[in-house]
């Protein structure tokens, strides 16, 4: 059987268009990046990430025990007692989209608002 | 000829997944922060060695205020100036040339001279209201005239009056971050913040708030879509205490020695010079709104004005370049 | 019959054994710092590939179930979710394309849509269990690494499928 049959590169490069499509809106709305965090399908809580003076530090009690951390600029899952710690390994979060799952915990971080480059005060 | 099929395509992938590895590590980005100047300074950089870029800024922004414009310091140059009422530096003489011709095209409505008033207020200490037997006598040592450039040479030749970079420093600190993106090809784009002042650097184009008054989440009142710039604020918000239902802010009316008082809430310079962003963005605020602007157009800057009403003028070139959020009025000046 | 039984059995078991195998390689592989994490090369599509061209359905899914239980007994319950809902998806649409549609696609083609599948049974599962939407967020980044998996073990699967199947069919008609 041939390897790459015609349908097949149509079929490669639809999926990267639709990717690259979804991408490029998810991409587009503006406003300051705000981390959410979301246990069991609710919203826990919502920090915004430009305003932040210092650390924030969220002890959640999931089972397993999840820690998140909210900085300036960054949210991340500092430690998570599930046996893979793919939430923690995903490591910092910045700009609008990016997401952290802890799925035996059921816990979502993930950043929504756009990125401004800079606000001036 | 299946088989060379299957290597060659085996191979192009391999050498492509190998390019697309190599670039990500090459065009990485970092952030980083520190506090100087009195005020907290953010950079980001995207390029090559971001992380040693972005640290060799902030220390270019430390040096800058440590050696030449704190006036707090024995050993920058402003202590020295402030102290000995002269001194020779090329440096410090470039900073002040365009602060002293803005202040003469403004009417000495920008004053660069007005520590001894600004202390009194001290707003950032122990705010109080002073008497006005005490701001007659500290606008008697005040003056940006008193200062005179002869070459590289800055002469103070009032003994009491001296000078202050508070107003103008973040911009100087903009400038020379800017020097030092140009020197370095492998910065691809770079933003950074002195205090609220913005740099923007690099191809493409650059999204800037406009910070909301009082705002503790970080909310803007609108959003600038730049190319490359300087951008600089100048906020009653920024500093001030209330007293007896009265707000008394830091941006100082330099004839009156009192708090600029026309509405105004907030002004913002948008141009290619670090330093006259700082400087004009104080300048048209105590300047108001029609000559604010009109200065503005003088030195080839746009500008935003905010007044208690909240409604946004603007200077025609941003028409396009700007979104206010809702609650916000536009008006085009 | 009796040996062509033991035969498909023997069979069957190899390909159970040597997903496990590769599931225990695949593992090992640290994370990469662009790759989304959790992300695997899915070198185990080929043998389900393999399996779906030569045996019958129920083998192919005693192949999916094991690959199920080692990641249960290895990585925990909800990792067997994910392989369980990613697995049986793309196992099922592999085993149509290559059984009914073999004119339809190339190996390549195969391989892509087997990952992706895997990838968006993952997915669901994952939103489900976290209750949220918001996960929507990685579909980018999963398709395009879909394709690039995809189409890397196709290209190996054709290298490596064509002789193994000539193996098989000698074997098969030494009755």
């Amino acid at each position: 059987m041939k390897i790459f049959k015609k349908s097949d590169i149509i079929l490669i490069f639809a999926v990267l268009f639709v990717a690259g499509i979804i991408f490029a809106i998810s991409s587009l709305e503006k406003g300051p990046p705000v981390a959410h965090i979301i246990v069991g399908g609710e919203e826990y809580k919502a920090v915004n990430l430009v305003d932040i003076p210092e650390k924030q530090v969220f002890i959640l009690e999931t089972h397993p025990e999840t820690i998140i951390v909210c900085e300036k600029g960054c949210a991340y899952f500092s430690s998570a007692g599930c046996p893979d710690k793919i939430c923690v390994k995903t490591g910092r979060l910045t700009k609008k989209g990016d997401t952290a799952v802890c799925l035996p915990a059921g816990v979502v971080l993930t950043i929504e608002g756009g990125e401004y480059d800079a606000v001036t005060y | 000829m299946k088989k060379k099929y299957i290597i060659t395509t085996a191979l192009i992938t391999t050498v492509l997944s190998l390019c697309v590895f190599f670039s990500f590590l090459d065009s990485s980005q970092s952030e980083k922060t520190t506090v100087s100047m009195d005020t907290v300074v953010t950079v980001k950089v995207k390029g090559k060695n971001s992380d040693e870029a972005a640290g060799e800024i902030l220390d270019i922004v430390k040096t800058l205020d440590s050696k030449y414009l704190s006036r707090f310091s024995e050993k920058s140059m402003t202590g020295i100036l402030n102290r000995e009422k002269t001194v020779t530096d090329s440096e410090l003489a470039g900073f002040l040339l365009p602060l002293i011709s803005l202040s003469e095209k403004s009417n000495g409505r920008f004053d660069f001279t007005l520590s001894p008033l600004s202390d009194l207020w001290s707003f950032t200490s122990d705010p109080r209201i002073p008497k006005d037997s005490e701001i007659k006598a500290a606008l008697q040592n005040t003056g940006y005239k008193n200062v005179v450039l002869n070459g590289d040479t800055v002469t103070i030749t009032d003994e009491n009056v001296s000078v202050d970079f508070g107003s103008a420093g973040k911009g100087i600190a903009l400038d020379k971050i800017r020097e030092y993106c140009d020197k370095k090809s492998s910065i691809k784009r770079v933003v950074a913040s002195v205090g609220g002042s913005i740099l923007c650097r690099g191809k493409g184009t650059f999204t800037v708030g406009i910070k909301k008054p009082g705002s503790p989440g970080g909310e803007i009142l609108a959003a600038l879509t730049l190319k490359e710039c300087c951008v600089s604020t100048s906020g009653s918000y920024e500093r001030f205490f209330e007293e007896d239902g009265r707000i008394y802010h830091h941006i100082l009316d330099p004839k009156t020695g009192y708090p600029v008082d026309n509405g105004l809430v907030s002004t913002t310079l948008v141009g290619e010079s670090g330093i006259l962003s700082d400087a004009l963005a104080t300048a048209c605020f105590a300047a108001g709104i029609e000559k604010g602007a009109a200065l503005a157009a003088e030195y080839n800057f746009d500008a935003v004005f905010v007044d208690n009403q909240n409604t946004v003028y603007i200077t025609p070139n941003l028409r396009n370049s700007i979104t206010v959020s809702d609650g916000y009025s536009l008006v085009v000046v | 019959m009796k040996k062509n039984l033991v035969y498909k059995t023997a069979l069957c078991a190899m390909m159970c054994a040597l997903t496990v195998a590769i599931g225990f390689l695949e593992n090992l592989i640290p994370e990469m710092p662009f790759l989304p994490p959790g992300a695997k090369p899915g070198f185990s599509n080929i043998i389900i590939m393999f399996a779906c061209e030569a045996l019958s359905g129920a083998y192919v899914a005693a192949v999916v179930l094991t690959k199920v239980l080692f990641a249960f007994v290895t990585r925990g319950a909800t990792a067997a979710i994910m392989s369980l809902s990613g697995g049986v998806i793309s196992a099922f649409v592999m085993f149509l394309l290559l059984r009914k549609g073999k004119n339809k696609a190339g190996i390549a083609g195969v391989s892509v849509t087997g990952a992706l599948c895997h990838n968006l049974g993952q997915l669901a599962a994952a939103a489900f269990i976290s209750a949220t939407l918001k996960i929507v967020y990685y579909l980018p980044a999963l398709l395009v690494f879909a394709v690039l998996t995809g189409v890397v073990n196709g290209i190996i699967a054709g290298a490596v499928l064509p002789p193994l199947k000539r193996i098989n069919n000698t074997f098969e008609q030494e009755e």
